[in-house]
Parts: structure tokens; C-alpha cells; sequence
């Protein structure tokens, strides 16, 4: 019996600290909440106002040949509905992973939407990304000196700048016809959903404007020039979406393993309190029954 | 002097919403003012200095911006600019 309460209080000690470092974890990521949010709408700001002027120039008759809609290439066919394509198209794939770990599922959740589909190379964002459709680098990763790998953390417009241009550039040869950014959508703090987000071929602007007004230079140069920095726009806007969703995932993970932890404690106490108060009672019945012989 | 809204917006967040009556920048052809009642216009923005003038007594904003896009509407006009430093 005093083996078992010894057990047992090493058992609640072990919990007890796993109770302190997922608060602690929680705490950290409560803290990069509102700085996460900041930064996504900030994003979302920028690059919805970008994409009022690209939908203006899209609609405009002159920019209707742009090989941004893809003409040159061959037509994919319509998505279905879990974002399976034709297997002609030759897609590429930006998925923006975390960091870290200890998140729940939200990096299961962007891999789980990436293995259902089709594509032909795939460009990470974030740590985990990289580990896993970089595994050559998985080495390099360990060393902190010179990351090798786009933080989703500390992603800056620059890194969303070039990779715009390497995809526009690709798109332009025509070695791929489909770019997908693979992101987690912000719903609300308690929930987030991986979701794609179809970024080239261009949309076309359904909408017939009357009102286009002036551009300076001619549109098709305009058009040209605001399709990297909307792809540019819409990237960082997502990476930093994604982040904040990293946050809200991993405060709400962090939040549930305190009160499991918590039970845990609650359960091993209450099974800690009855042995020792066995050993008691047995105690107690072997010297009143040592009194009475 | 007739005052419109301007937005200038980075990919930090908008940096000025405000009334204005004047703004002067870099366009791809040629040094610009915009002033309340602009037809719609888009242009692309060339980094350099940008001017914004009040109506009221408060001082003019200068600040070097870097390229993006100008979006003149019957409404508003708004900068998209990669960076601002007033």
C-alpha cells in the first residue's frame, strides 16, 4: 500500500507540472493574440484594397487578353467540390504551416487538405511546412544561426514579394497554370478551417464597368504590374491570417489540456486520499485488534 | 477649399483616413496633384516624396513613400504604398 501512495504522488507531481507549462504555453499564446490579430487585419486591409483596383482593371475591356487569365494555358477543369482538379493542369501549391507544434490539429488540418490534392511542387511557409515537404533541410532546420525556412511568425511583405514574382514568372513561361495558397481561415477564436484559396489564373471581373476612368500607364501595363502585388498582397495577408489562427489553435489546445490536466489531478488526489486513508484505517484495525487479544 | 476622404494604406494597416484637400506624389508619368472632384483615375506610384495638404490650419504630412498604386473613385482616393515613413 505504501508503494501505491508514493506512485501516486509522483503521478500528481508530473501533472502538476504539465498543469504549470500548458498554462504558461496558453499565457504566451494569449499574448500573441491580439498583436496576431492586429497584424491579420492589417493585412486583410491592404489587400482587400488591392484587390478593388485589380477588379476594376480586370473588368476593363483593353486587359481581357492579360496572360494572367490564363488563356495561353489549358483550361482546368471546374473545381469539384474538395478542390480536385483535371490532372492536366499543372498546379503549385503555397501551404502556410506553423512553426510549432502543440497547436491541436491545426497543422494536421492544412496537411490532411494538401494530401487529398493534386499538384505538382509545393512552395512552404512556416516550420513545419518545410519539415515536411522539405525533409532534405530537415537538418539545417535544427540550426538557429540562418533559418532556411520562411517563419509564418516573422513573415515580412519582401518574402511575399518574391515569391509572388517567382510564381508570376513561372506562370508566365507556362511551366505551371494553377497557383493555390493552402491557409487556415480565421472564423472566430474557437474555430479556424483550412481552406485554398485559387490565386492564379486571375479572375475574371464579371461585372461590366462603366466607370473605369483614367489609368496611367495603359491598363495592360497597369494590370501587369498589379497582379504581383496583388498575389504579393494576398499571400501576406493570408500568412498573417494563418498566424493568427496558429495562436487562437494553440490557446484553445493549451486551454483543454490545463483542465484535463486539471481532472487528472482531481481524480489522482481523490484516488491518493483513499489509499492513505486505507493504510489508516488498516493501521488503526490491527492495533485495536492487537489490544483486544 | 473643397476637402475628399484619403486612405493610405500599407501592409501594416492604414497609416492616414482622413479629410483632405490635397495630395501630391510621383505617378509612372510625371509628378501629380489630386484635388477634390478628380475624375477616376488609376495610376501606378514611383517611390519618392508624398505631400498631404490640410484644409484646416494643421501642418502639411510629407513622407517618403515606396512604389504602389493610386485609386482615385467619385467617393474617396485611396494610396496603396509598400512602405511610408512620415
Amino acid at each position: 500500500m505504501g508503494k501505491d501512495i508514493k506512485s501516486l504522488r509522483t503521478r500528481i507531481k508530473s501533472f502538476d507540472s504539465t498543469l504549470h507549462l500548458t498554462g504558461a504555453m496558453g499565457l504566451v499564446a494569449s499574448s500573441k493574440m491580439k498583436r496576431a490579430c492586429d497584424a491579420m487585419a492589417a493585412g486583410r486591409e491592404y489587400s482587400a484594397a488591392i484587390s478593388d483596383v485589380t477588379k476594376r482593371l480586370a473588368s476593363c475591356p483593353e486587359c481581357s487578353k492579360s496572360p494572367y487569365f490564363g488563356i495561353n494555358h489549358p483550361k482546368p477543369e471546374e473545381d469539384t467540390e474538395d478542390g480536385s482538379v483535371s490532372a492536366k493542369s499543372v498546379t503549385r501549391l503555397i501551404v502556410i504551416a506553423g512553426d510549432r507544434g502543440l497547436c491541436g490539429g491545426y497543422n494536421a488540418n492544412i496537411f490532411r487538405t494538401v494530401r487529398d490534392m493534386e499538384y505538382v511542387d509545393i512552395q512552404p511557409v512556416g516550420k513545419r511546412a518545410f519539415a515536411r515537404y522539405r525533409p532534405e533541410t530537415e537538418e539545417e532546420l535544427n540550426d538557429d544561426e540562418e533559418p532556411l525556412y520562411q517563419s509564418s511568425e516573422y513573415y515580412t511583405y519582401e518574402e511575399a514579394e518574391a515569391e509572388a514574382k517567382l510564381c508570376c514568372e513561372d506562370f508566365l513561361a507556362g511551366k505551371i497554370d494553377r497557383v493555390g495558397i493552402v491557409y487556415n481561415r480565421y472564423v472566430s477564436i474557437i474555430s479556424q478551417e483550412p481552406d485554398v484559396f485559387w490565386i492564379l489564373p486571375m479572375e475574371r471581373g464579371t461585372e461590366r464597368c462603366v466607370d473605369t476612368g483614367v489609368f496611367e500607364p495603359s491598363p495592360e501595363e497597369l494590370f501587369g504590374n498589379i497582379v504581383l502585388k496583388y498575389f504579393a498582397a494576398k499571400l501576406y495577408a493570408l500568412v498573417k491570417e494563418s498566424f493568427a489562427c496558429e495562436v487562437a489553435a494553440r490557446r484553445m489546445a493549451m486551454d483543454s489540456a490545463k483542465k484535463n490536466a486539471q481532472q487528472m489531478i482531481d481524480d489522482l488526489t481523490l484516488e491518493y486520499n483513499r489509499a492513505r486513508q486505507g493504510t489508516i484505517t488498516q493501521e488503526i484495525t490491527e492495533i485495536v485488534a492487537g489490544a483486544g487479544k | 477649399m473643397k476637402t475628399f476622404e484619403l486612405k493610405v494604406i500599407t501592409p501594416k494597416g492604414a497609416v492616414i483616413d482622413k479629410q483632405v484637400s490635397g495630395l501630391y506624389l510621383r505617378g509612372s508619368e510625371g509628378d501629380l496633384a489630386i484635388f477634390a472632384g478628380h475624375i477616376p483615375f488609376v495610376t501606378a506610384v514611383r517611390e519618392g516624396k508624398c505631400t498631404i495638404v490640410y484644409d484646416d490650419a494643421s501642418d502639411d504630412t510629407e513622407a517618403e513613400i515606396g512604389a504602389g498604386m493610386l485609386n482615385v473613385t467619385r467617393d474617396n482616393v485611396t494610396l496603396i504604398t509598400e512602405t511610408w515613413k512620415a
